[in-house]
């Protein structure tokens, strides 16, 4: 506007913060004005250099002078609109400068625009005028802000992102589920290669199966985290080789050439990103293995985690039968196939498959998108954890309004003069809106701040199993949507002020008994709305408190304390027979039992909590065979007697493999769960067990020698299920882990001591990976842990926000009432008559609130109960407790002012009136 | 017809007396000088506006002059309304105040002692 690039340089200027004083409060048409006169007029005084104190003294006092007066006379400032109309026309012309003329001609935008900013510069006078109440409003709104934003920016990343392939909506993954349980499990190999004919469905399907593998080169052995995948896996996930080429189906089979591609970060790890890697040959359990590629960094399924090596399948898909499902399979779907219509198709060629095959009877396929499978356990509980931030943002928007309502109905005398004055109802209530969305402002800000904080808080949401957590950033998103959610707020906040407008009774300038009525019931209202949103999350919180006490409290069946577990895998070249597997085992046992401050020590297959199966069929001796498909199955365990004693698996009847047993029939040791269920009538001591480890051939029978204790072997809140145990000194696996338990709590040279005895007995073995049971146990219990502690926050803060509504709507209602309550207490009522009375006005409101907040549980119970783990969302006695809570901390809240009415002497308050 | 405040009877005299010259600086130069009292910035802007809002001057703005920093002034004149209601008030008050003078100066010294 003013030609500054121009100026000579004698000209003189203001000092940086003046200039930007007058910036600030002298609308911009008067601006260069202003400036201009106050310069002049300094330079007249203090000559054309001016220096010293007294000339800057003056200079500010000049600049505070004007910038009150154009304050003062915000409403009406210098440019005013009508001035247009008011002065000669020559005036236009008269302007220099094209942008003034091009302001001009969109008068009416500046003028709303400068109108909007003038409201908001004396919304920002009148907030700060009560700076107290202002700033609690802000806390409230942030909070809730904030909270609906912390946890949407983890929805975003872990939910909505999608997955980082090419066109990740178009990758699948397929599982085999149990119909009656809805559990999914892997693939049979036939069903995986019937699949693969589906050239219509799938542009492309493989199979996947992870291992563990000991690799070693140039003398040094490591165990590794592997996964055989089939040829197809390289074109279906989309990604370019970083170096060499992908299997082939040549590679495929038994007797093949035997090759390698290794992944990218093992390769930059291992090798340096070398490229003459290729071609050179890495041992593989002991065979040497030509590397003839690396896979593009980024490879891979989220499914898998990530691996070091990939390598082809040596054997047949169709190896083993239908029911034998070993195999992970994922796909791409052709391009113009979606995910329903290859689910129907798929659904209709499992029925033709289950009418050929009777034993797949009671499965299903299902297809799920790669991104779904990954997120899927988590969905439902952030879900949930973001309505419960919605619940404390309307609860916050609730208690704002209120406090609101309380301000303008104090300002009813300054709202009455204005519209007495010809203020338009546009102008006010525009007015008022400008100080919500000041509020709704300065809370997003603070609520981003909350967001920032909140990221540090994901780093212990990190061992909760919540994939993709690197996603979770707090960007342009997440702050759009909490300017959104603000914007919201807003609307809803409006609502306060038009509400009273449109009533006519808040304008006029009445006092006592009026302005009581004009309050009318909104505030009422509004309390109820807060406590029923925070009896609603109260109860969640406590039904969740309750259903993790009862996992805390929970008998896992074993005694995780002092056992520490250690993951052994057997090189195949070095234990190529059952013999050297089993003598290797025993002498473990024993070596680890010797070890000083060891209680005892065992051998088993899966330590509990793995979330490890193999699920088989079985059949009894001496009964029918049921037909195929309705066979009885259970769970396979393989253990030695030390490992049971170990665990603290109490022994119901019978008894545990003895050496010796290795070289007799086979022995099966079953749990109680299982005797339950196959032998209702009658011991199963002694009865023979036929376990179908594959279909083509006829069961292998064990006898049953003993009954022992049910063990949450998948989780803590998985269901007991049947459970036999082979001998370890029989099947004498290659992949096992050593159980120790230590005599005192805390022994780190233990863990030493194992890696080192393990490398005493052989050192072919890889170090094993060491992990506590208790941390196992600890671990299964995160994720409920985490999610009853961030709901329980939530109805926490909820129930401090709702406290406070009560609180301030009574307290009001007290400050409206002191007159009438000091004629009532002159009049000889008693104190305890008029507490009451206050009390039980506001216990309708609570006990409104805390029935609408149970109804909104039940109505929730369904949803709500897939978190719950022992206990029904109908729980009576934490539903009593917390309504009980509820009331009486609500009760707690009213019972301040309420007392502090009556304390006031009855003259003090009838004065007031 | 409104009432006009006596700083705001004040402001229209100068602006009066400037002729063509009437923008801040001067009139409050002007008014200093004569009616010998000191006027703020602040007072100055608010009743400048409140005589432009009320029609009685109105104002133009000149182009960017040498001295302040090479903003422009605003000049004011005064609109025939203005010079209305300046000689309306000044007529009555010439009318009630013609030969008191003297009698007023003796009372306010009397009140001195």
């Amino acid at each position: 506007m003013t030609p500054q690039a121009s100026r000579p340089k004698a000209e003189p200027a203001l000092p940086w913060l003046l200039h930007q004083l007058v910036r600030l409060f002298v609308p911009a048409a008067d601006r260069a004005v202003v400036m201009g006169d106050m310069l002049e007029m300094w330079t007249r005084r203090f000559g054309s250099r001016p220096r010293g104190i007294t000339a800057y003294g003056w200079l500010v006092r000049e600049v505070l002078s004007t910038a009150v007066a154009f304050s003062l006379s915000r409403f009406e400032p210098l440019h005013t609109r009508n001035r247009q109309t008011i002065s000669s026309d020559g005036v236009s012309s008269a302007l220099p400068g094209s942008g003034r003329r091009a302001r001009r001609s969109s008068f009416s935008w500046y003028a709303a625009l400068s109108r909007v900013f003038l409201d908001l510069r004396f919304a920002l006078r009148r907030l700060t005028r009560r700076p107290g109440e202002s700033l609690l409003a802000v806390a409230i709104l942030a909070t809730g802000l904030g909270a609906t934003s912390a946890i949407f920016s983890v929805v975003r990343g872990v939910l909505l992102e999608p997955i980082d392939l090419p066109e990740s909506e178009q990758l699948v993954v397929l599982w085999t589920t149990d119909e009656a349980s809805g559990v999914s499990y892997n693939n049979s190999g036939p069903n995986l290669l019937d699949w693969q004919q589906r050239d219509d469905l799938f542009a492309g399907l493989f199979p996947y199966l992870s291992e563990t593998v000991v690799i070693s080169r140039d003398g040094k052995r490591e165990r590794a985290e592997i996964a055989r995948i089939g040829a197809d896996a390289f074109a279906v996930v989309g990604l370019p080789m970083a170096a060499g080429r992908g299997f082939t189906a040549a590679e495929e089979g038994a007797g093949r050439p035997p090759t390698v591609v290794l992944d990218h970060a093992f390769w930059q790890r291992r090798f340096g990103g070398a490229r003459d890697v290729l071609g050179t040959l890495l041992s593989v359990d002991g065979e040497p293995r030509e590397v003839i590629g690396v896979a593009a960094a980024g490879f891979g399924l989220p499914q898998l985690g990530r691996r070091a090596l990939y390598l082809p399948f040596d054997q047949p898909l169709d190896a083993r039968g239908r029911d034998q499902v070993w195999l992970g399979a994922a796909a791409r779907l052709q391009p113009d196939v979606g995910l329903e219509r290859a689910q129907a198709a798929l659904d209709s060629l499992h029925g033709s498959l289950i009418e050929a095959h009777p034993e797949l009877a009671g499965s299903r396929v299902t297809l799920r998108s790669l991104h779904e499978d990954l997120v899927r356990e988590v969905r439902a509980p952030l879900e949930a954890l973001l309505a419960g931030a919605v619940f404390v943002l309307l609860l916050a928007c609730a208690n704002v309004a209120n406090l609101l309502l309380a301000r303008l109905v104090r300002r009813r005398g300054e709202l009455a003069v204005r519209r007495a004055l010809g203020g338009s109802r546009g102008r006010i209530v525009g007015q008022l809106v400008s100080e919500n969305t000041l509020l709704a402002g300065v809370a997003a800000v603070a609520a981003l701040g909350l967001v920032g904080l909140s990221r540090k808080l994901l780093a212990f949401a990190e061992p909760l199993g919540v994939p993709r957590l690197e996603l979770v950033r707090l960007d342009l998103p997440v702050a759009l949507f909490t300017v959104a959610l603000a914007l919201g707020a807003v609307m809803l906040l409006a609502g306060v002020p038009l509400t009273l407008i449109s009533r006519t009774g808040v304008l006029s300038a009445s006092r006592g008994a009026d302005a009581r009525r004009n309050r009318g019931v909104l505030p009422q209202i509004l309390v109820v709305a807060q406590v029923a949103l925070a009896a609603a999350l109260l109860f969640g919180a406590g039904l969740l408190g309750r259903s993790l006490l009862g996992l805390v409290t929970m008998d896992p069946g074993f005694q995780p304390a002092r056992v520490i577990a250690a993951d052994l895998q057997l090189p195949s070249d070095a234990f190529a027979d059952r013999e050297s597997r089993r003598e290797f085992w025993a002498r473990l046992e024993a070596s680890a039992r010797d070890l000083p401050g060891v209680e005892s020590a065992g051998v088993t297959l899966f330590p509990p909590l793995r979330e490890m199966r193999v699920n088989y069929a079985v059949r009894l001796g001496g009964r029918d065979v049921p037909p195929v498909g309705q066979e009885p199955a259970a769970d396979l365990g393989v253990a030695t007697a030390g490992s049971f004693e170990t665990l603290g698996i109490p022994l119901l009847a019978g008894r545990l493999f003895a050496a010796g047993d290795a070289d007799r029939p086979p022995q099966v040791v079953i749990n109680q769960a299982m005797a339950d269920q196959l032998w209702q009538d009658g011991s199963p001591i002694g009865a023979q067990l036929g376990v179908l480890f594959s279909r083509d051939e006829p069961p292998v029978w064990h006898e049953v020698i003993g009954v022992v204790g049910n063990v949450k072997q998948t989780g803590l809140d998985a269901p007991d299920r049947s459970f036999f145990y082979l001998d370890m000194m029989q099947r004498a696996q290659p992949l096992a882990s050593l159980l120790v338990r230590g005599r005192s709590t805390s022994d780190a040279s233990f863990e030493t001591a194992i890696a080192e005895l393990v490398r005493t007995l052989d050192p072919r073995i890889p170090t094993p990976q060491l992990e506590a049971l208790e941390g196992a146990r600890q671990r299964s219990m995160a994720r409920p842990r985490f999610i009853a502690l961030a709901v329980s926050c939530l109805a926490g803060v909820a129930l401090l926000i709702a406290f406070g509504g009560v609180f301030g709507v009574l307290a009001h209602q007290v400050e409206d009432c002191r007159g009438e309550i000091g004629i009532r207490m002159s009049l000889g009522a008693r104190r305890g008559a008029v507490v009451g009375g206050l009390l039980g006005r506001s216990l309708i409101s609570i006990a409104m609130g805390a029935l609408i907040g149970l109804a909104m549980v039940m109505a929730l119970a369904r949803q709500f109960e897939t978190f719950l783990f022992g206990v029904r969302a109908t729980d009576p006695l934490t539903l009593l407790t917390i309504g009980l809570v509820l009331v009486v901390a609500s009760l707690a809240a009213s019972a301040l002012p309420a007392l502090r009415a009556v304390s006031v002497s009855p003259a003090t308050a009838l004065r007031k009136e | 017809m409104k009432r006009l405040g006596d700083f705001e009877q004040l402001v229209l005299f100068a602006i009066l007396r400037l002729d063509a010259q009437a923008y801040g600086v001067s009139i409050r130069l002007e008014i200093e000088a004569r009616a010998n009292r000191s006027v703020s910035a602040g007072a100055l802007y608010t009743t400048l506006g409140r005589l432009e809002r009320r029609g009685l001057v109105e104002s133009t703005i000149g182009t960017s002059t040498a001295g302040r920093g090479g903003h422009p002034r605003k000049y004011y004149q005064l609109r025939p309304a203005g010079a209305r209601a300046l000689h309306a008030i000044t007529t009555q008050l010439g009318a009630m105040s013609q030969g008191q003078l003297p009698a007023l100066a003796r009372l306010a010294e009397r009140g001195e002692r």
